[in-house]
């Protein structure tokens, strides 16, 4: 079925952190913690399942029509950019916790690439908008997953003794490498 | 700001992928292969002067408010550019950068210099400023790339030089580890080199220090 | 004098016009660059051809549609000055989509053989090339070669596929399949001149 593919691309062959290496910056820097991961994958979703629906259909009945393609770039980043200062809005009123401890990381997931990537990938990917909503949606679960197995190992980490030109990215980076290669066994 | 030390931070002291960590997505997808490194970084030189000399003229007239926004569509329309250019001139390159050509508008990079740098700064300033750090980030791909590519297929620049390879770098993981290792080999190295101009500065404090006191101690010598 | 410009410049509205001025003018400026830098199709063609195979020139060869097996299509047929076809097919579509493959034949054998574009997105430097070359490179087209997702039939040695995430690889064959298919029926091996 067509689903269960997507999803497990989504999620594993085509791991967009791991697989893909987009969305590295939140998840080298919302990985220390499991609450804030978890925070920041669910928050990557929502933008990703919005910014799926936004960005298919404007591309499918706007640009397209208009033969103005030229025009993608721009148009899906002032989409995503929208969604994220409405996200940023929202996340104020609902939970101000949330909002305090995912700090500047939260306007960043304007710039994550994997918001402009699955924005992308939908294009060809995909072939109606339903499916494209999906897909964005799984790749948030992907998203999510990665950087929720991440924190849990970085909080560990923490409490071992790491060589001094080892401490911070080059340790999470060299444990990203093992987790991309469990990954890339599904490929 | 003199020159040097722009050029200096650009592409050592505050290279972007190695000490900054930013623009982490295009280092570790395109550095695969030494021809893309080269590619990207042109790209990401362009654009970045590009936006940074714009947002510089600008930036008296930009509200602080709306500057992200404007920000963001400034560099996009020069990534746009750059993707209609290379479609059009460079199809091979075009080709197998796919969908990071786009990708550069969210390099972290490129927002944060014109946030940090572009828009308190002179024209003259930003624009250096776009050009070494456009160069220490290609620098930093290509290093990244060519080990990538000699120990992950054997090949520069799609030459096979040799047999000899290890899948295991040509691949994301490849990519985390190596860029990984890197960071720490600079930290190291540029702690070591602090170290050292640290004990040079003692050093010439100490020597100063006891110029000094044989002056003293001359002139003392003098009135007795 | 001061006064009044500066606090116009704070309203809510500057801004807005601020970032409405910038959209247009780059969209006239990237209009205006997006005519002047059009790939045509030609041109696109052409890079195809040049991709897959080098001659000086190639002379377009009528497509019979009778001769096309269900379910695909032949997108061009092309003679090299030195006798060798090129053709472009696409098969059915596989679950990402459908690929539209690239054929160089010459004396009964395929010399040459790349996917041009992938689902409408011609950026396919992400398929690796070495599955090509080593699946349909070198195959004789003696009458009835075919390719299935587990090998060749009617050909040479038995080769496992790669199978992969990023594109259909039964969508890939069913493609060359094709272009196969209309190059035994139509009997053009692309023999020298």
């Amino acid at each position: 079925m067509e689903v269960i593919a997507l999803f497990v691309a989504a999620v594993f062959t085509n791991n967009f952190i791991l697989v893909q290496t987009v969305g590295i910056c939140p998840f080298l820097g919302v990985s220390k913690k499991t609450e804030s991961a978890l925070g920041m994958g669910v928050a990557v979703t929502f933008v990703m399942v919005l910014a799926s629906l936004f960005t298919y259909a404007i591309n499918q009945w706007v640009l397209v029509t208009l033969e103005i393609e030229f025009m993608q770039t721009i148009v899906f980043i002032f989409v995503i950019a929208s969604l994220v200062q409405m996200l940023e809005m929202i996340l104020k009123k609902v939970s101000p916790s949330l909002y305090a401890s995912l700090g500047v990381y939260l306007p960043l997931i304007t710039t994550n690439c994997a918001i402009l990537g699955i924005a992308q990938a939908n294009l060809t990917a995909v072939s109606n908008l339903f499916m494209a909503v999906l897909n964005g949606a799984f790749a948030g679960l992907g998203f999510t997953l990665a950087i929720f197995l991440m924190s849990g190992i970085r909080e560990k980490l923490d409490k071992v003794d790491v060589p001094r030109p080892f401490k911070g990215f080059p340790i999470t980076l060299i444990t990203a490498c093992f987790m991309a290669m469990a990954f890339g066994v599904f490929a | 700001m003199k020159v040097k030390d722009i050029a200096l931070d650009g592409v050592v002291r505050q290279n972007p992928v190695f000490k900054l960590v930013l623009g982490t997505c295009p280092a570790l997808a395109v550095s695969t292969s030494l021809a893309n490194a080269i590619g990207m970084g042109a790209a990401v030189i362009f654009v970045l002067m590009c936006s940074n000399i714009l947002i510089s003229l600008l930036r008296n007239v930009i509200p602080s408010k709306v500057r992200i926004p404007a920000f963001i569509m400034i560099i996009a329309t020069f990534v746009t550019v750059v993707i209609l250019v290379f479609e059009k001139f460079l199809p091979d390159l075009y080709d197998s950068l796919g969908m990071f050509l786009p990708l550069i508008v969210v390099n972290c990079l490129i927002l944060a210099r014109a946030e940090a740098f572009a828009s308190v700064n002179k024209v003259g300033a930003a624009a250096l400023d776009g050009l070494f750090m456009g160069i220490g980030f290609t620098l930093a791909l290509s290093v990244m790339a060519f080990i990538r590519e000699l120990l992950g297929t054997g090949c520069l620049f799609g030459v096979q030089l040799w047999d000899f390879s290890i899948g295991i770098f040509a691949s994301s993981a490849g990519g985390f580890l190596v860029y990984g290792l890197l960071i720490a080999a600079f930290v190291a190295g540029s702690n070591a080199v602090s170290k050292k101009q640290k004990q040079k500065q003692a050093a010439a404090e100490k020597a100063a220090k006891l110029q000094v006191a044989q002056a003293v101690a001359a002139s003392e010598a003098e009135v007795k | 004098m001061t006064q009044a410009k500066s606090s116009f410049k704070s309203t809510p509205f500057f801004a807005v016009m601020v970032l409405v001025i910038i959209a247009l003018v780059s969209g006239v400026i990237l209009s205006v660059l997006s005519d002047v830098l059009y790939v045509t199709d030609e041109e696109r063609t052409n890079r195809d051809l040049a991709k897959v195979y080098t001659s000086d020139s190639f002379t377009a060869i009528d497509i019979d549609a009778s001769a096309v097996a269900d379910g695909g299509s032949i997108i061009y047929l092309y003679e090299a000055a030195d006798g060798a076809v090129v053709i472009k097919a696409s098969g059915a579509k596989g679950w990402k989509g459908s690929a539209e493959v690239v054929l160089a034949v010459k004396d009964g054998k395929i010399v040459n053989a790349i996917i041009s574009s992938y689902n409408g997105d011609d950026k396919t430097a992400s398929i690796k090339t070495s599955h090509l070359e080593s699946m349909f490179v070198g195959q004789e087209l003696d009458g009835d070669l075919e390719f299935t997702s587990t090998g060749v039939v009617g050909g040479g040695d038995l080769i496992t596929a790669a199978p992969s995430s990023k594109y259909s690889w039964s969508s890939v064959i069913s493609g060359v399949n094709v272009a196969v298919d209309y190059l035994q029926a139509k009997n053009l091996t692309g023999g020298s001149n």
